[in-house]
Order: C-alpha cells, then sequence, then structure tokens
C-alpha cells in the first residue's frame, strides 16, 4: 500500500478554491470563510499579521501528488493564560472528489497540530467547541480530550438551537499520553 | 440610558475612559492586561462590541462589555467588573434587562474564575454553570480554573427584572 504523507503548511491564495468547499460543510460557522477571492486576500492577510491565529492547510500526498484535503488552526491564542481553541476542518470526501483515504490524512493532521500547540507553541490548554450533533465527539475522546461542560442553545445549526460541547485537552494529559503509549 | 434607582447604566464615551484603563489596570479584574487610553479609545469605538458603565448616584461603580459570542443563536458574551463586589448584581441586571428586552438577546454567558465570589453573584441573577474549563486562565502566577455560566433569556425572572421594578 502506497504510503500517504501529510503535512501542514500556510496557507496560499490558489489553496482559495479548494478551501472554498468548506463552505458547505457546517464548518463555515467556525470560519466566516471568504466567498471570493477578493474576500480571501483580505481573510489571508488578516491572518498573517494576526498573532492570535495561526492556520494551515492540510495536504495530503501519494505517489508523489499533493492536494489539500482540509483547513486547521489554533485561534484566540492568549499567550499569557497559554491556551488556544482548535479549528478543526476536512474537504467533504464526495464534496471535494478526494481520491486520498481521509481517516488517515485526518488522525496525522490532527496529531500534528496538537503536537505544534503544546510543543512548538508551549500552550498548556488547547479546547474546541463543537455542536451536539458534532461526528467528531468520539475522536475528540480517543485523541485525549475531556468534557469539561455543555452549553445550552449555543449555536443555530440547520434551522435549530443546538448544545455545544466543551472539550479540552491539558500539556500534561498529552505528554502523558505520548509517554504511555 | 437604563436607570434603576440611584443605578444608572450609561453606553461608555471618551469621558470615561480614565475610569476604564483604571479599572483594567487594577489588577483584581479577571483577566489582567495592562491598557492605555489610546487602546481603550479603539475598544470603546470598534463595531465589535459595546462597553457600558454603570453609575451610582452619578459616580461610575464599574463597567460590563457585551461581544457577539454566536451572532446566528444571539448568543453575547459579558466581562464585568465592579469596584464594590456588591455593586456587581444590579449591573448585571440592568444589562440583562436590556438584552433581553430590547436588543432581543437569546443567551448571555460570561467567564469567571471558578473560585471568585461573582460565581454566586451571577447565580444569584439566573445564570446557571455550564462548563468547567480547567487551567484556562493564569493568574497570580498560576493557572486557575474558570466556570462558564449561562443564562437563557427564557429563564431569566423577570419578576427580578429592574427595569420592571423601576
Amino acid at each position: 500500500m502506497t504510503e500517504i504523507k501529510v503535512q501542514l503548511r500556510q496557507i496560499e491564495m490558489p489553496d482559495v478554491a479548494q478551501l472554498n468547499a468548506l463552505q458547505e460543510t457546517p464548518f463555515h460557522k467556525v470560519v466566516r470563510f471568504p466567498f471570493g477571492f477578493g474576500q480571501a486576500a483580505g481573510w489571508l492577510e488578516g491572518i498573517a499579521a494576526s498573532n492570535v491565529d495561526s492556520f494551515f492547510v492540510i495536504t495530503a500526498a501519494k505517489e508523489g501528488s499533493a492536494r489539500v484535503v482540509g483547513l486547521c488552526g489554533l485561534t484566540k491564542i492568549d499567550w499569557v493564560s497559554r491556551h488556544a481553541e482548535i479549528f478543526f476542518a476536512m474537504i467533504d470526501k464526495d464534496k471535494a472528489k478526494a481520491s486520498i483515504q481521509e481517516q488517515a490524512a485526518t488522525t496525522t493532521a490532527f496529531q500534528n497540530l496538537l503536537q505544534y500547540g503544546f510543543r512548538t507553541l508551549n500552550l498548556n490548554r488547547l479546547y474546541v467547541c463543537i455542536a451536539d450533533n458534532n461526528k467528531s465527539l468520539n475522536s475528540l475522546e480517543a485523541a485525549g480530550f475531556i468534557i469539561e461542560g455543555i452549553s445550552e442553545e449555543a449555536e443555530f445549526l440547520d434551522g435549530k438551537m443546538r448544545q455545544t460541547i466543551h472539550l479540552a485537552l491539558l500539556a500534561t494529559e498529552y505528554e502523558n499520553a505520548r509517554h504511555n503509549s | 440610558m437604563i436607570a434603576v434607582g440611584d443605578f444608572k447604566l450609561v453606553q461608555a464615551d471618551t469621558k470615561h475612559l480614565p475610569w476604564l484603563v483604571r479599572w483594567k489596570n487594577s489588577s483584581h479584574a479577571y483577566q489582567w492586561r495592562p491598557t492605555t487610553i489610546g487602546f481603550e479609545a479603539a475598544a470603546v469605538s470598534s463595531k465589535q462590541g459595546q462597553t457600558f458603565i454603570g453609575l451610582k448616584s452619578g459616580a461610575p461603580l464599574g463597567f460590563v462589555e457585551v461581544m457577539l459570542a454566536s451572532p446566528a443563536a444571539r448568543v453575547k458574551k459579558i466581562t464585568a467588573y465592579t469596584e464594590l463586589p456588591q455593586d456587581l448584581a444590579p449591573l448585571v441586571g440592568m444589562l440583562a434587562d436590556v438584552e433581553f428586552k430590547i436588543m432581543g438577546t437569546n443567551k448571555l454567558i460570561v467567564d469567571t474564575p471558578a473560585q471568585d465570589p461573582a460565581v454566586k453573584v451571577y447565580e444569584s441573577i439566573g445564570f446557571k454553570i455550564e462548563v468547567r474549563k480547567r487551567q484556562h486562565l493564569w493568574q497570580a502566577g498560576k493557572p486557575v480554573s474558570v466556570v462558564q455560566l449561562g443564562l437563557l433569556a427564557k429563564n431569566y425572572d423577570r419578576n427580578q427584572s429592574t427595569i420592571a421594578s423601576n
């Protein structure tokens, strides 16, 4: 089986067309994603100038050809309290007509993002809020994230109010899990 | 402007900047950050949120900032501070009246250190603890946990409404 090479790299303008596929996913509620290249330019400039947001595109390469399969990053970085909120979205396999296995890319990219947050930025806490119908809850718990609470009527999705589930992972928990594995 | 007895809630403007700087530079503030007149002037005029000043018999007693947290769900996040703890409830109560009755807000949320006496104050207004954020805040040289409290419009006790009682 050919190995899939997954990388996080900075966003470039040519990526925007592929990333616009995210507009059709529920993730667009998290990032008000640009709807055209003009807005994309402004958005990218804002990201580049920000010291509290750090976004990457996720690329997956199989037999040499790399393609964008998602967008991820850390946002609302608090350098004093050393925490940040995780943003993570994969381009829908069918809509984007992905030809590379998404599951492996998702797991690897997510671990890379955690490593970047804890071991490069020296953050103490990474957290994420997801709607109660989000399918990624099990994956987050498998990665070590702990549910810290549920917020009522916190999001409006698909025409109705939804609860959001708050999860977080501390640096000590991350390092212990790596040590034990 | 909202007035209840001796208390008033007014939109912050430039004349309140020295007070905002004084309060935010206080080490007792929730998330202490050194600030300046210039920075606060930009924040007050920003469209990202609103800043209100609480007055008691005409004297400033504290501030409350309101930010949109989830626009589609009409959820707003508040940050409130008063010099005297007993002034917090009337300040937040007046704001809740404004948000639920006038602005159409469906929910207010607030973060506060888990061990802070303010938690009881918010609960007395009707807020409920929803989330316990472990080690979310660096305060006095160590990480401390923070609770997120939420108050839904439908759960807001309108009999305690400060506007109604005025």
